[in-house]
């Protein structure tokens, strides 16, 4: 049990992370662009993505140290590669997985100036840091070399991790204000299969030389809870059917909504932003929470005390005013979670060949060639450089990604977009990203960090995208 | 079309890793070393005389629980434990503190000392091996304090003080004989 602990503390200290898509943010042919900004630019009428392949999505965080730091078959004593990167880590390092997948994603123009988009999609994320003294503490204990380590506090919160399964209903309107202006937003109704979570922990563990006794052990200013929702419950009889119907039908629900603009600053300038996942999900559903809250100074059993003669174990006393004077509580109170919100911002400038696009627009309700129509032609740079900021609070930390990219129309079918991101896990995360229109399909794949890709197990970070939607023009 | 093919082929061709052994975890040696509180107690002049302060009590003793090798994980990876004491007399007698871990009411293991009048000091009993298998069968434990005779009775109102502290250090080593 205590390696298992200690595996999960390492490789899987993990809380909710939420996907940076720098490739998939601002490529206005692929209709997904919608979900990291409603307020994109679309150049689409409408589309159809395929069922369960519009859009996937896949990413995997290491920070602090990579698989092969860990697992490799290298011959080296196993013990040996745990205690030095546990000498390595710190409370800041963490791993994180997101994944996500459209079940259903649809969008069509309703008129000239707004663009309608719905869908259904499932998201599973899971973030944990390393708790690096409780993980000192259980490999180690508190004695060195014979030496009790006294005075050296122990955070308790360093403990922080959350794991989610949700499904995310979604209903998004993107509209054209004027010619310079487009702003959008997208409301969402989660619905979470599973949570767990142990976020905002306060606290410390100390050994103090004691009066009454050699030693004190002082749980200080401790505000500490663990969370449990959905499919927790239940033991190993977990079955996908069981998955599925939490995911849609859990009964724990939230809100959420999703804004963004573009903007033309000047001809060749636009600049985007988006703010989304500002929500939360109220767990009701078989909640399991456990709390403690207070102080507790630990010094042992007294004998011979009168007033209190000592009948019960040493354990089991410790136990009881353990629990007694954190005051354990152990409820089913529904609970709520907020959504980690994600922020995205862009500046993009648009040179190079300008591309005529002409289209004939009928008036709505017409499908006759020969009725009243519009040309309209919309004018594309074919190429496109700029810079995008990525930021998400996490349970520790705000996490913040710079990218710089460059956008290629290559074709009338293929576009393709470069980026280089630099963000805590990566400074050579180079991105590649293309999107192809064969006929009415439409085909997109993105990968970041492509030299990771060279050894898996040495990256410490991974993703990918890809989708397949059907275009109606 | 074909540049997204070439695309995904080129991921494919150069995606490699490294030769993983992820079941090295099941090989993870743990040696944990705490060191907890313990007993302690305070006893002075008053708790070895009667209510008249006639005649001296020559032995006190506590029975409890000793509940810790209740706890399986301790049970199991536990390899050594030292039980480390310091006392303090200012009695002008001698004292023999005797430590008696019981199985129910059978004795497994049984360790003592003297402490000396006016004085202090510290002892360390040490449990591995066989004495550590007999301390984890044990589920209570009694602690005596035998007052060592004098001529001289203890005077009451004279204030001295018998203090005994402790604490175990416990070795567990998990992974090791697994």
């Amino acid at each position: 049990m205590i390696k298992k602990i200690l595996l999960l503390a390492i490789v899987f200290h993990v809380c909710i992370q939420a996907q940076n898509k720098p490739l998939l943010f601002g490529f206005k042919e692929i209709p997904q662009n919608l979900m990291v900004n409603p307020g994109a630019k679309t150049i689409i009428d409408s589309h159809i993505g395929v069922p369960l392949l519009s859009g996937i999505s896949a990413e995997a965080n290491f920070k602090g140290f990579n698989l092969y730091d860990v697992f490799a078959n290298d011959g080296v004593n196993f013990n040996i590669k745990l205690d030095k990167i546990l000498s390595t880590l710190n409370s800041k390092d963490h791993v994180s997985f997101n994944q996500q997948i459209d079940i259903l994603n649809i969008g069509y123009q309703r008129n000239d100036k707004d663009y309608i988009s719905f869908g259904l999609y499932e998201e599973l994320d899971v973030i944990g840091y390393y708790p690096q003294d409780l993980a000192f503490l259980l490999k180690y204990g508190n004695t060195e070399n014979g030496t009790i380590l006294l005075n050296k506090p122990r955070k308790i919160s360093q403990i922080a991790f959350k794991g989610e399964v949700i499904s995310v209903a979604h209903l998004g309107i993107n509209r054209k204000i004027s010619d310079d202006l487009i702003v959008g937003a997208r409301a969402k109704l989660y619905s979470g299969a599973y949570n767990i979570n142990s976020t905002g922990n306060r606290g410390t563990l100390t050994t103090v030389k004691g009066i009454e006794n050699i030693y004190q052990h002082q749980f200080r200013d401790v505000n500490f809870s663990f969370r449990t929702s959905g499919l927790s419950q239940k033991d190993s009889t977990i079955t996908p059917k069981d998955v599925a119907k939490k995911l849609f039908l859990s009964g724990n629900l939230g809100l959420g909504i999703d804004l963004g603009f573009t903007y033309k600053y000047r001809d060749n300038i636009t600049i985007s932003g988006s703010l989304l996942d500002v929500g939360f999900i109220a767990y009701s559903n078989e909640v399991k929470s456990l709390k403690l809250k207070g102080n507790y100074d630990m010094n042992g059993v007294e004998l011979f005390d009168e007033e209190e003669p000592s009948q019960i174990g040493f354990w089991q006393n410790f136990l009881d005013e353990f629990n007694s004077s954190l005051n354990k509580k152990e409820t089913k109170r529904a609970y709520v979670t907020l959504r980690p919100i994600k922020l995205y911002g862009a500046v993009t400038y648009n040179f190079g060949e300008v591309i005529k696009k002409r289209k004939i627009k009928h008036r709505r309700g017409s499908n006759d060639c020969s009725c009243e129509a519009t040309e309209l032609f919309k004018t594309e740079n074919i190429n496109e450089v700029g810079g995008q900021l990525y930021a998400v609070y996490r349970t520790q930390q705000p996490q913040v990604a710079l990218t710089g990219f460059y956008y290629r129309r290559i074709s009338n079918f293929l576009r393709a977009k470069v980026t280089y991101t630099v963000d805590s896990y990566s400074y050579t995360n180079i991105g590649l990203g293309a999107s192809a229109h064969l006929g009415k399909l439409n085909f997109y794949a993105m990968a970041d960090n492509l030299l990771g890709f060279r050894d898996f197990a040495k990256s410490q970070t991974q993703s990918m995208q890809f989708g397949l939607n059907w275009i109606i023009d | 079309m074909r540049f997204s093919r070439f695309l995904i082929l080129i991921v494919f061709l150069i995606s490699c890793t490294s030769d993983l052994d992820f079941s090295q975890y099941e090989k993870t040696e743990v040696m944990q070393v705490f060191t907890v509180a313990s007993f302690y107690y305070n006893v002075n002049q008053k708790a070895f005389l009667n209510d008249t302060g006639t005649q001296e009590i020559p032995i006190l003793f506590r029975e409890s629980e000793f509940d810790v090798f209740t706890v399986e994980r301790i049970t199991k990876f536990t390899t050594k434990v030292e039980y480390n004491i310091e006392y303090k007399n200012t009695f002008d007698r001698d004292f023999i503190i005797t430590f008696d871990f019981l199985n129910d009411a059978n004795p497994t293991q049984s360790r003592s000392f003297t402490a000396t009048q006016n004085n202090e000091g510290k002892q360390q009993f040490v449990f591995q091996g066989a004495d550590l298998e007999l301390l984890k069968q044990s589920n209570r434990i009694k602690v005596s304090i035998n007052l060592q005779p004098s001529t001289t009775l203890l005077d009451s109102n004279k204030e001295v003080l018998l203090s005994l502290k402790s604490a175990f250090v416990v070795t567990l080593e998990i992974g090791k004989n697994d």
